[in-house]
Formats: structure tokens, sequence, C-alpha cells
């Protein structure tokens, strides 16, 4: 049980899992197949229009008794249950139709006018009337007539009545000829009479019954008649007299046949018209709101509450209402379906639709529904969309499965209390009941997983980590794998508990042998994860060539194909001539009844040869279906079946005669057929009427003196093929079916005189003015044989468009994408070669200056900013490759003043061997120490701990400086003092929980760092003279000293001055200057990030802080500095400052500017404005798109976080990546997407917009390093040194080429088309279009090999990259020239 | 509100339940005898019945309705179904189903009319009850009920127009049994409510 169990919710996960993944195509197949299965729906009367039927036969009627008991013995001989209950008393009318069919044969076109076939016919209405109304039959001793058992009328309506064309106090006879007031000459003077017969008579609509419609008795189609005689061709007319009768005479019905049979010889041969023997009895039944539909109404108030009780419970999903929606389409498309499915079998309900739809809605029920609803929401949201799908229903498989099984066990129940009406209903339920779960299973499943998917998309940001994703865990695989991939993008994968910190910035190599580049040409055209963004068009074309439907339909047709030219070389074609031949009769058993058929044959055909039918080719070749149209031959003999439901109603309506709740009965009418001589029905021609058609007489005569002469020439030897080849097939017919067949053969000859239209003469009437010999190659000779036509010409069709189609993808398919963008390039290559030789000459500016190597290098306009591992910052310009500035973020602090300061050591003063770096020299005993450079790297973790160990022993000596300071203005004692404030300002922030009653001071938590002005830009002058003349120390020093007191002069001053302008009243005095020479004192913790815009450099520090500089004067403008964490992302847009910390929490800073006019020098307190944890982990990189709207911060973990600007709020958490998040890239304008790399070698698009994943491509196989985008570019370079180009929009690759190793990490793009990518000592120039390597540029110098961290490229044609400790700009000149 | 409160409110509730099931039902009924008295239906005054079927319906149905719960409760039986608004409007549809069924089908006799019913009944039993305290009081509502009924009529108060199988109506008992489980589902629900709002409070 268990193992069965297992199976079972095995194969609803393998259904979940494709229903999830091929959603839209499912849909739409879904669809068509419940339209496709509701067709037949239109053919299903309304419900309630139906009237009640019960038939009795014609012998021995009698009137059924006003009331009878169940015990009745009057109807011993039938089931008294099935007699229904309205079949009491007598009926209320009894009505006689009189078919008649009449035609005009035969058929001359050269002297008949198109009117011919009408008027003729029509004529004989009034001649069979005049025969009904002459019929006396004697029965017993008294004479009846049709005045005696006809049901007279009174007046008719009024409103009815305005032509005067019902029959008015008199026998209720209706024919067309009420069209003429029964009067022939009437009719024979009316020159319009199609215009008689379409007039409205006061009817508002076209729609039967109209008096048309009564009067003529026939549906209209069958009538024969049409408002248009556009083709000049015989025609048979059929129209119907109703008569109704008071009372059911056997005798007089039956003396009336017999004399109009005699009347009109061709009816024997046409029809039987004993064939129907019974009597139908219709009831209407009365429309009884009061007692019929109150419990109805009941009904489907409960059904609604139900229904709407049901789906309330839907929950967790996107849209509530369009699950709750498509549940209820499940349910009614399965009613509907079930509706006509049982009446494509035939079966009929005799229940009344509307009383059995609410129960069977509430068998079917929604449980599953939301059974499926709920179980699928509650699945873990970390899976991937399908995997929830097939995990949800795989789980509620055996209860689905049980409950269906229930159910139809009930069904089965229902059909043993063998009541119709239950057995009935029970067959509809279970139609239903299979269609509903059908259909739940493969409509509504997707449906859920679309909505899922949308919710999914919309709830991303406020999702939460769901530790327990690995609870979650599927026994299941699949049973089958789809052949066809997926169409959506898997969003999610499962998390796994491995979570990579190791990949930073840096690159971990992990190289193989570097191999020759090689590019790989891949349109992978199947490999896209989506097809979103995609045009329209192209989505169709992938559809098709995914799915191969073009390939296997047309191996489905080709062998389709080739059956068929196989039964049809001979096979085929006789098998239909001698079918024709027999002339639809089945090949009997046994010899009597041969006899009898050929017998009727012989009469049939002498019948045919007195017509001498001539058929119009088109008439013959619809003949076999449409047979009315030449033939008189009666093949509907119940034609009232196929009147409107309320044609009867609506006769005795004219009456003002209510038939509603009772019931009346149709005599089975009789049928007449009537053929017409051409010469009659030229002689009733009317005498005034003018032909329509006289250019085609005009043509016709033209013609007619030719024939003779073609007739002569060719016809007899055509004839004597024709016979020939008769014979021919008589005898294979006769090898068939024995001799008896013979005669069949025979008469078959005969008959083919017939078809007299494939001759010359009669092709040339028609048409005129084409080659007969060639029109007849071209004419189908049977109806088969069209059909064979059309369809081999249908597939040609369909071969030369996949062809063509073939064609074009053979074209263009493999190198597709290329070969589109080849279209825009060659033109750009022409120009390319000339100007690559010019790089050549691409001389690389150096600048030099920085101690240690570049740490972080960024552009603002024409000025590079960079900062090296010791944590200084320098400005550059790039043209002239000039230093312009060098920050002075230590050199506040002489060295001279640290000497002195008691109780500390070397080793926890970075300060003094950041000095030592920058060229205070004054210091000779850290001068030795700092020579090792290997100091320098380690400086980068050191600030934090140092502090931590420095609190302590700094604390005492705090408070004690505080107070000396306000005592002593001395220089030499404030700044020392100082200094060692510095830590406790630190220390003080770092534990503002622990000691809040500290200090009052401690409370400050804007370190505001004044301008230093020129002094700044002096001191390092000097030092950097000092660091060549040492021996110039004590001179030096005492220069120092003076510019220290200027200084501090200077600065007694501005804070005088500024003191009014300070926004924050609660500083006091004592807090500026306590804050001027705290900032004086900075410690110059490393520069770990920098951002840059404007005129103003933000350095973010190791230690936590963030630092204001202006680029211009180089002075520092403000200091940020409350958290200790370290600074490892800094962003600028618009006035806010983004800092991403090492722990992975988010600072929004905002600036404010206050214009200072004296100064000059924008002051910028930064006020901590919103801190946000964003991410647990480590955070690496943070970074904003120009947009201001969204920031985006990029995590080391494995998901991306979309935050906006405005509320600082999360937008988006993006999930995806499997493996840490490596590198990001995002676009500065309008598509708004980023680009990620992950640990995994995957790389995702999204769409910051939505949210989206718009692409995930996998090109890796080590960690993605670098990434770059341009409008229709992603490039990529992983650990495993091969760099990718993908296509954007489409997300394929284009090229995939092998690097050098370690080349990858850095990257930028020089214009649109070329990439630079760094390496060790020189760099590299790419072209994106071609995926070619186009120049190396080596930048070693001497023997200094470094590797390239740092490439920026600067107007789209200077690059600038680092080199170890010098910072390279070249200038690519004519590519940008080129490119414009 | 006070628990007694609520048991009231719940037993005003039960009672237009009642009323209005029974009025249902009559309708169906009446049109089947007149069906079979051949009398030309359509206007209301065939509604013949006493005034005090319907209050006494309504009564009935908040007793039994009332009654239900409070089984539960007492014998703490656990029950399978948790009341659903929706599944209870699926057993009103079924109940309404078998009366249509009662009413309107055409049976080949009586025997065969009850036993169809009986099978219906249980299964609607089957479906949304499934808890033995409900068939007890099924059955026995519908006992009750049925002598009730042929007390009343032997006294002459009330008239059936046929009585068959054994003198009593044959759809009656299933009609009370189906009534009483229906009404039972319908208390059970209510009270569910109740019970809920005191669990939240």
């Amino acid at each position: 049980m268990k193992a069965f169990k297992d199976s079972v919710s095995q194969v609803y996960y393998t259904h979940g899992l494709f229903c999830a993944s091929h959603p839209f195509s499912i849909l739409v197949s879904v669809c068509a197949v419940i339209i496709l299965l509701c067709y037949p729906l239109l053919y299903v009367p309304l419900p309630g229009n139906i009237p009640g039927e019960y038939v009795t036969p014609v012998k021995n009627y009698k009137v059924p008794p006003k009331s009878f008991t169940k015990g009745d013995k009057s109807f011993d001989t039938t089931d008294i249950t099935s007699i229904p209950r309205w079949y009491k008393g007598p009926s209320q009318a009894y009505i006689q139709q009189l078919v008649v069919k009449t035609t005009v044969s035969p058929w001359e076109p050269t002297q008949h006018d198109p009117l011919d076939a009408l008027y003729a016919p029509l004529t004989k209405v009034f001649k069979t009337l005049e025969e009904v109304e002459k019929l006396r039959h004697q029965h017993g001793n008294e004479e009846k007539s049709l005045v005696n058992c006809c049901l007279r009328v009174s007046e008719p309506l009024r409103s009815k009545h305005s032509e005067k064309l019902l029959p008015e106090y008199a026998c209720l006879v209706l024919s067309p000829a009420n069209l003429w007031q029964k009067n022939l000459n009437r009719f024979l003077e009316d020159k319009e009479i199609l215009r008689t017969i379409y007039k409205r008579y006061n009817q508002a609509l076209e729609a039967p019954p109209g008096i048309r419609d009564v009067l003529f008795g026939l549906p209209w189609k069958q009538t024969g008649i049409s408002r248009y005689f556009i083709r000049n061709r015989q025609r048979t007319i059929s129209f119907a007299i109703t008569l109704a009768l008071k009372s059911y005479d056997e005798s007089f019905v039956s003396n009336l046949r017999k004399r109009l049979e005699a009347v009109y010889p061709d009816t024997l041969t046409n029809v039987n018209n004993s064939q129907i023997d019974h009597i139908v009895h219709l009831h209407y039944k009365d429309i009884n709101i009061y007692f019929e539909y109150i419990h109805l109404i009941v009904l489907y108030l409960v059904l609604l509450m139900y229904l709407y009780f049901s789906v309330k419970k839907i929950e967790m999903v996107k849209s509530k209402w369009g699950l709750a929606l498509s549940a209820v389409v499940t349910v009614v498309s399965s009613l509907l379906i079930s509706v006509s499915v049982c009446s494509i079998f035939g079966l009929n309900t005799r229940l009344n639709g509307g009383e059995i739809f609410p129960y069977l809605v509430v068998l079917i029920g929604v449980e599953n529904v939301l059974v499926m609803t709920k179980s699928v929401v509650s699945t873990s949201v970390e899976l991937d969309v399908k995997y929830r799908v097939a995990t949800g229903l795989s789980k509620e498989g055996w209860y689905i499965t049980k409950n269906l099984l229930i159910e139809l066990a009930i069904i089965m129940v229902g059909f043993f209390t063998f009541v119709p009406a239950i057995q009935e209903f029970c067959l509809f339920a279970l139609v239903g009941l299979l269609t509903d779960f059908t259909l739940q299973m493969v409509f509504f499943v997707t449906v859920l997983s679309v909505d899922i998917r949308r919710m999914e998309l919309s709830d991303l940001h406020k999702h939460k980590q769901d530790t327990s994703s690995q609870s979650e865990f599927v026994p299941f695989e699949p049973l089958f794998k789809c052949p066809f991939k997926t169409s959506l993008p898997s969003d999610r994968i499962k998390l796994q508990p491995r979570i990579n910190l190791s990949t930073g910035m840096g690159m971990i190599s992990s190289k193989g042998a570097p191999v020759s580049p090689r590019v790989q040409h891949e349109a992978r055209l199947f490999q896209r994860e989506t097809l979103l963004g995609l045009p329209r068009r192209l989505r169709l074309l992938y559809f098709w060539a995914s799915t191969r439907v073009v390939q296997r339909f047309i191996m489905v047709c080709s062998v389709v194909w080739i059956v068929l030219i196989v039964y049809k070389t001979g096979l085929v074609h006789h098998i239909t001539n001698t079918s024709f031949s027999i002339n639809g009769t089945v090949i009997p058993d046994s010899v009597d009844d041969l006899e009898q058929i050929i017998k009727l044959q012989e009469q049939t055909t002498t019948a045919d040869q007195n017509k001498m039918e001539v058929l119009s080719p088109l008439a013959y070749f619809w003949r076999q279906d449409d047979e009315d149209l030449g033939s008189v031959k009666h093949t509907d003999l119940e034609t009232w079946r196929k009147l409107s439901h309320v044609h009867w109603v609506t006769m005795f309506s004219y009456y003002n005669i209510s038939i509603v709740g009772k019931y009346i009965s149709i005599l089975p009418s009789i049928h007449l057929s009537v053929i017409i001589p051409p010469e009659e029905a030229i002689r009733l021609r009317v005498p005034g009427y003018k032909t329509n058609w006289p250019q085609n007489e005009a043509k016709e005569t033209q013609i007619k003196p030719k024939i003779p002469e073609i007739r002569s020439a060719k016809l007899p030897d055509k004839k004597e093929q024709k016979d020939k080849s008769e014979s021919d097939q008589s005898k294979e017919s006769e090898k068939l079916n024995g001799n008896v067949h013979q005669t069949v053969s025979e008469q078959y000859k005969k008959s083919t005189q017939e078809p007299e239209f494939l001759s010359e003469e009669y092709l040339r009437k028609y048409y005129p003015y084409i080659d007969p010999e060639q029109l007849k190659q071209y004419y189908p000779k049977s109806r088969l044989e069209f059909i064979i036509t059309m369809s081999l010409a249908f597939l040609s069709v369909i071969c030369i468009t996949y062809f063509v189609l073939a064609l074009y993808r053979c074209m263009c398919s493999k190198k597709y994408s290329k070969w589109r963008a080849s279209w825009n390039k060659i033109p750009k290559n022409a120009r390319g070669n000339s100007y690559y030789k010019q790089i050549k000459e691409a001389v690389p500016i150096i600048l030099k200056g920085h101690l240690q190597e570049i740490e972080c290098l960024i552009i603002d306009g024409s000025v590079i900013i960079s900062s090296c591992l010791g944590g200084q910052l320098r400005v550059w310009d790039s043209v002239t490759g000039e230093c312009l500035h060098t920050m002075q973020r230590k050199s506040a602090t002489p060295p001279m003043r640290r000497k002195p300061c008691e109780g500390r050591n070397v080793e926890d003063s970075d300060a003094d061997l950041y000095a030592e770096y920058h060229g205070n020299h004054s210091n000779q005993v850290v001068f030795s120490v700092d020579v090792d450079p290997s100091r320098g790297q380690d400086d980068q973790p050191r600030p934090r701990l140092r502090r931590i160990s420095g609190r302590s022993e700094n604390e005492p000596n705090s408070s004690q400086s505080n107070e000396t300071f306000e005592k002593f203005p001395d220089l030499k004692n404030t700044i020392d003092f100082n200094f060692s404030r510095m830590y406790t300002e630190k220390s003080s922030n770092m534990n503002i929980s622990q000691n809040v009653g500290n200090s009052p001071k401690d409370n400050v938590k804007e370190e505001v760092k004044e301008s230093t002005g020129k002094v700044g830009y002096d001191f390092q002058k000097k030092f950097s003279e000092l660091y060549s003349e040492h021996d110039k120390f004590l001179e030096e020093k005492r220069i120092h000293e003076e510019n220290k007191r200027q200084y501090l002069e200077m600065s007694h001053e501005s804070r005088a001055s500024r003191s009014k302008s300070w926004s924050e009243g609660d500083h006091t005095l004592s807090d500026t200057s306590m804050n001027d020479s705290t900032n004086l004192e900075l410690s110059p913790s490393p520069i770990w990030c920098l951002a840059c815009r404007g005129n103003l450099v933000i350095a973010g520090c190791g230690s936590g802080k963030i630092e204001f500089w202006d680029s211009t004067s180089g002075a520092l403008k403000c200091l940020y500095g409350e958290s200790e964490i370290g600074v490892t992302g800094i962003n600028f847009v618009g006035k806010k400052v983004i800092v991403a910390r090492i722990d992975g929490s988010i600072d929004f800073l905002e600036l404010e500017t206050f214009q200072n006019p004296k100064v000059s020098t924008p002051l910028s307190p930064s006020s901590l404005n919103r801190k946000i944890k964003g991410h647990s982990r480590h955070l690496s990189h943070s970074r904003t798109g120009s947009d201001d709207l969204r920031l985006w911060t990029q995590f080391h973990f494995m998901n991306l976080k979309v935050f906006r600007l405005e509320d600082y709020r999360c937008l988006y958490t993006l999930y995806g990546h499997t493996g840490s998040i490596t590198c990001l890239c995002l676009d500065k304008c309008a598509p708004y997407a980023a680009v990620s790399g992950s640990a995994d070698g995957t790389i995702r698009l999204w769409d910051l917009l939505t949210g989206h994943c718009v692409h995930k491509v996998i090109g890796h196989d080590g960690t993605v390093v670098g990434l770059t985008c341009t409008d229709s570019y992603i490039i990529s370079s992983g650990l495993d040194d091969k760099m990718c180009v993908w296509e954007r929009k489409r997300g394929h690759l284009l090229y995939s080429v092998e690097m050098e190793t370690s080349c990858g990490s850095s990257m930028s793009m020089l214009s649109k088309n070329f990439l630079v990518t760094g390496g060790q000592g020189s760099l590299y120039l790419w072209d994106v279009h071609k995926g070619e390597l186009v120049r190396v540029v080596s930048l070693e110098q001497r023997d200094r090999t470094a590797f390239i961290h740092h490439i920026q490229s600067m107007e789209n044609s200077t690059i600038v990259c680092d080199y170890g400790k010098d910072i390279k700009v070249i200038h690519f000149p004519l590519v940008l020239e080129k490119r414009d | 509100m006070s628990p007694m409160m609520k048991t009231l409110v719940r037993g005003v509730i039960l009672f237009f339940f009642g009323v209005f099931f029974s009025l249902v039902l009559n309708l169906l009924q009446v049109y089947r005898e007149q069906l079979d008295e051949d009398k030309q239906p359509g206007k209301f005054d065939h509604y013949e019945s006493s005034w005090w079927v319907l209050p006494a319906c309504g009564m009935t149905a908040a007793f039994v309705g009332l009654l239900y719960p409070f089984l539960d409760k007492r014998l703490e039986e656990p029950l399978i179904y948790k009341g659903e608004w929706s599944n209870v409007m699926r057993c009103v549809a079924v109940f309404v189903g078998i009366n249509h069924a009662s009413a309107k089908l055409e049976f080949s006799n009586n025997l065969h009319m009850s036993l169809t019913l009986a099978a219906m009944c249980i299964g609607l039993w089957w479906l949304f009850d499934r808890s033995k305290s409900g068939f007890v009081l099924g059955v026995s509502t519908a006992v009750l009920a049925t002598v009730l009924t042929q007390f009343l009529v032997y006294q002459g108060i009330y008239k059936y127009s046929k009585a068959d199988l054994m003198f009593v109506r044959s759809w009656l008992p299933c009609i009370f049994f189906s009534g009483g489980v229906t009404i039972g589902n319908i208390g059970r629900q209510l009270a569910m409510y109740d019970t809920d709002k005191e669990k939240k409070d």
C-alpha cells in the first residue's frame, strides 16, 4: 500500500513538474481543448425550450383518456410509467404537413431564366391546395372533406395580420400560397416574387420562425429558395402545406395521401410515405415560476454560497480572485464539457439541465482545488516554483486520488438505483467528474504555478530567509524528464549550506596551463533560460524551433501523403467509382435482397432516363451530399424536427391560441415529388418579366454555332474512351461482386450518359473563354479527388513554408546573433584596422608618487584620485600627469610632538608608522622600523585591534587631559593632550552603552573636521623635501613648529567666525576647539574604498571613518566616524552617501552643505540618517546605479539586495545564486539592470525595476571575478581564465575566449566595442564584437612587473590603471575619433 | 455576550433555518402531490398546511441543531470533518437534492423509492458527518418525527394526501433523517464559531 501511495505521489510529482515547467503552452492547449469540446454545445438546444415528446404508433391511435389511473387497462400494451403525465385528453391540434419537392427538369441553361426554377414549382402550391380542398371521401355513409376535420380558426391577431396573409374564419391551412392570398392569378401577376417572399411582415428580426417560415413550414435552408439567384441552374424548391386538424381521421389522411400520390406520380419513385408510422406528441411545458423555480433558486443560492465559502479559503496567493475564478472556470467548463460530450454520444437528458447542474457541482466539488492550493502554498518558499508545485501535488496526490475513487464509487452506486433519471445523472456526473479532475490537474495546477511565480516575484523583498530549507526533502525524482526544456527561469535554487566567503575582490589563482586563445562560436539558441525581453516574433520562432512542431507535423503529413498516393493509384478510384455506380446502395447479403434492389434501381434509372438530368459540374460535384439541389428525392422524412422549437407555438399564437401546457400531435407528413417539364416552366413565365441575364444569353448565342462542330469532332472518341474505362471498371467490379453485379454496372453504363458536363459542349457553355481540353484536366472528377487535391495543395504550401524557414535558419541560425551583429559591424571593421596601428603609439603617462601599492583608484572627470595601501590619498590630473594634491591625512600630527608622549610604545601607535611612510622622518627610531614594507601590508586589520587594547590605558589619561587642555593653552600641551584624547573619543564612542556617564562629551557624535587649508599642503611639501634631505631635519622641525603655531592661530580665528554659523547650538566653544584639535590629530587608518563626485572625494577607512575631502583644494571637509566597522563600499548619489560596512550594515548619510562666504569652504556635516542592518554577513560591496532610486548592494552571501534611496527600504532580495556573489555590474541608465557573477560560475542578469532574474547563464568553471556590461553585451571573466561575451538581450554566449592567466579580475570598457583587461604587466585590448584580442599593451618598466588591479576608462578613450605604486594613463586617441 | 445569550442566538438562527427548509420542502412536496392529483399548479392557495407546521419545524430544527454540538461536547468524540461553511453548504445542497429526488423522480414502487432515498441519506451522513452521535441522533430524529407525524395524522390534526408503504409516506423518515443531519451540521458550525471566539478571547 505504501509503495502504491508512493508511486501515486510520484506520478503527481512528475505531473506537477511538467505543468509548472510549461505553463503557457499548457494553458493555451487546454483552452483550445475546452473550446473544441464545448463546440457541440452550439447544437444542444437550450434547456426549457425543448418541448416534451411522446411517440405513439399511428395504427390504432386512440385519443388518450382525460384522466387515467395507474391501473388503467387502456394502456396495457405499454408501460404505464413511460407515459408522460401531460399525455391526457385530446390533442390541441393534429398537424398534417404535405411536403412538396419540385424541380424543373431537364434544365436547359440556354433557354431558361434563373427564375424559372422558382416560378414553376411555386405554381404547384396552388395546384396541391386545390387538390386538398377538392378532396372528398366517403366514410361510411357521410361524405367528408377537409372542412369537416380541420381546425377552424377565427380572426388572427391584428398586429400580425396587416397583410391578410393568414386564413381568417376558416380552416387553418398554411402554405406559401398565402403570400398571394391563395390566388393563382395574383401569383402569376407578381413580377417580384422573391421580394414578396422576402418581405418582412412586421417582423423585427430575421430569426425564425417568422411568418415566412410558418407559411413554408420547412426550415428555410431546405426550401431551396435563396434571395439571389446567381447562377442559372436547376433548383429544387421545397415547401410544405401545413394542415391543422381538429381530430385525427385516419381514413381522411390516407385518402389524401393516395389522392396526392396519384396526382404526382413522381412521388412513388422518390419517397416511401409509409416509412414513418408514428405520431409525435409535443408538449409545451407551462412556465410556472412559483413551483418550478423556488427550489432551484434555493439550490443555486446554496451553490453560490458553497463556491464562495470554498474559494474564500484560498489564501497566500498573489491573486486570490484570479485563482477563484480559475477554480470556477474549471468547474463550469467541466460541466459544459460533460453536457457536450454526452450530447455527442447521443445522450439527451430527460432531466432539466438547470436542475441537475447544482448537484453536479456539489458532487464534483472544488475541494481538490483548495487542497492543492494549500499544499503547494505550504511548501518551502526556498524551492523553485516548479518544484514547489510538484512537491505540493505529490503530497496531496494520494488524497486526491482517493477522493476521486470514492466519488466514482458513489456514482457507481447511483447506477444501481435503477431509476433512469438518477442513472442519467450519474452518467453526466461521471463524465463531469473525470473532466473536472483532468482540468484541475492540468488547468488549475498550471494557473497555480503561474500565480505562485508571480507572488514570488512580488514578494521577493519581503522574503525572510528560511533556514529550514533543507527540511523539505522530496523523495521523488520525476518519472521521466521532460524532453522540452522549460521555458521559464528557475528563479530559485535550493540554498546550499556552504557559504563561500573566500571570494572577494582578490583573485584566487588556480590556473591551468594557458591555452592559446580559442574562440567558441556558440549560438545557444536553446540554452537561454528565459524568453523575457525577446520580441514576440522571435519567441514564436523559438517555440516552433524548440518543440520541433513543424518537423513532426511534416513527418506525419508526408507519411499521410505517401499513403494517399499509394491508396489513390488504382484501388481507391476504382472503389469510389463502383460505389458511385451503385448509387449508395449497400451490397446486400442474400440473392433475394439483390433482386429487389435491382428492381428498384431499374425503376429509378428509367425515371432518370426520362428526366435526362443535366447538371452543372458543380451541382454534380456536390450532389452527393446536397441531393435536394438536383433531385426531388426525400431524404429527411421528419423535416419538422429541424424547425425552430417555437415554430408551432408561434403558428398558434397568430390566432391567440396558447398551446403552452397542452400538447399537439404531429402526424407523419406526406411527401410529394413533382418534376416539371421545361416547356411548362417556360409557359408559366410571367409575361412582362424581363430576364436579368442578357449578357449570359448573348455569350451563349455566340458560342452556340461552334458547338456542333466540336461535338462532332471530339465527342465520339471521348465517349468511347469513357465507355471503355467504364466497362473496365465494371469488369473489375464483376470480379468483386459476382455476376449479379453485372446488371448494376450495365445500369451504370447507362447512367454514365448522364454526366455530360464533362463534354466540351458543356464546358464551353459554362466557361466560354477557356480551352475545354485544358479545363478538363484541372477539373476534379470526383469529390474525393477534389479533397485529395486540396489536401495535397495544403501540404505543399506547408512544405514550401517549412523549407523556406529551414533555409532561413540554415543561413543564419548557427551564427545567428553574430550574423545579425555583423550587419552593423562591417563598416566599422574597415575603419578599425587603421586605428589599431595608432594604438601602438599611445604612450602611457606615468603618475608616480605613491609609496605603496595602489589600493583604490577612481576617476572623476579628468581627475584621478588614488589611495595606496598606506592610506595616502592623492589627486592627479590625468592630462598633465601632475599630482594636484596629496591629502593631508596624517600630516597634521607633528612627529616631534609625539615623541615625548608618555606611556606609549612603538607598537600601539600605528599613527607613528603611518607618519613614517608619508615622509615624516623626524623620528629616527621609527623610521628604521618602517622601511619594512610588510608592516605596511599588515596595517589593514590593525586599527580596530589596537584601539581596543589602547582603550584601558588611555581612559584615565583622557579625563586628566581634558582638564589640562582647558587650563593651559600651551601649544605643546595641547597637542600632546589632544593626541591622547583622540583615543578616548574613539573608545567612548565605541562603548557608548557602557560608559554613558563617563563624560558629557561622549555624546558628541559628530566630528567635524575643519579645513586645514593651505597649511596642510605646506606640510606635505616640507615633508617631501625632508624625505630626501635628512640633514635638514632640525631646521625643518623649527619651521614645523612655526607652522603649527600659525595654524592654531588661524584655527582660533576661524573658530570664532564660524561659531556663529554653527548649526547645532549645543556645541560650546570648548567643544569646537576640542573638535578642531581632535581632527588635527586624526589617525590615518587605511583607505578601503573611495568615491567621488564633483569635487568631493569620500574615502572609507578601515577604521570605519568616512572622510570627505575636497579634491580641488585637497582639504578635509568633514569626517564622519561614528562606527568603528570597516567601510567596504561607498557610494555617492545626489546628496546621499551610502556606506556599506564589513559587518553587513549599510549607513545612509545625507550631506548638508553650508556655504560660508568668508571661509568659502562648504561645511559638510554628515548626519547619520539611518542605519540599516542589511546583511547578516560580510558585505563586500555596495554600489549604486546612477539612478537615484535604487541602491544596490552586493553581498558576500548568495543574494543581492536592492534598496530604495528615498525611504531606505529594501525592495527586493534577489535570490538565485548558489555561490557567493563575487562581482557585480550595474547599469548607469535606463534599463536598470544588474549583472552579478557568482563563485559557482553563473552569471545572472537582473531587472532591478521588477526584481526579475532575466537571464541566468553558466559560462565559467570557476568563480566569476570580473563583470562589465554594455548595452548589448555582458562580459565576464572567471578564475578559469576565460572571458565570455554574452549577448545581453537573449542571454546566450557569443564568445568564450581563453585569456592569459589572471587577466580577468579587472576590466573596463573602452568605448562600446573594446574591452580592456589587466593582467600581469600588460593591458589587453579586446574587440568585443569579434571576440578577438586586438592588442597587448605592455606596461613593463625595467624589471618590474605588477598586476593590474584597477582599470578605469576615462572619456571612452583613456585608460587609467594602477601599476604597482604608479598609476598609468594610457590614451587611445583614435578610438574616440573613429567612434564618432 | 454570555454563553446563554450565544446559545439563544444560535437557536434563533437555527429556527429560521428550519422554517426556511420546511418552506422549501413543502413546496417541493406540494408539487408532487399536485402532479398526482392532476391539479393545475401555479397558485399559492395550494399551500394548505396548517399554520403551526412552520414554527414546529423551526423549533425542531433549533432543538436538533443545539443538541448536536452539545452531544459532541459531552461525548468528546472527535469530529472527522472540521467545520467549514463550504462543507455545510454542500450538505445543504445534497439535502435539497434528496428532497428534490423524492419529489420529482418517478420510482417504480414505494419500496424502491424508500430504499433509494435511504441510500442517499446514508450517503449524506457518510459524506458530511461520519460521527456516531450524528447517526444516532439522525435516526432517533427520524423515528421520533415519523411517529409524531403518524400520531398527528391519526388524530386528524394533520393529513397527508395518501399513505403508502405501511401507512407512512415512504419518503418521510429519510427526509427527517437527512434533515436532522443537515441541521446538526449547521448547528455544529455555528457552535464552532462561538467556541472559536471564546478561544480567541
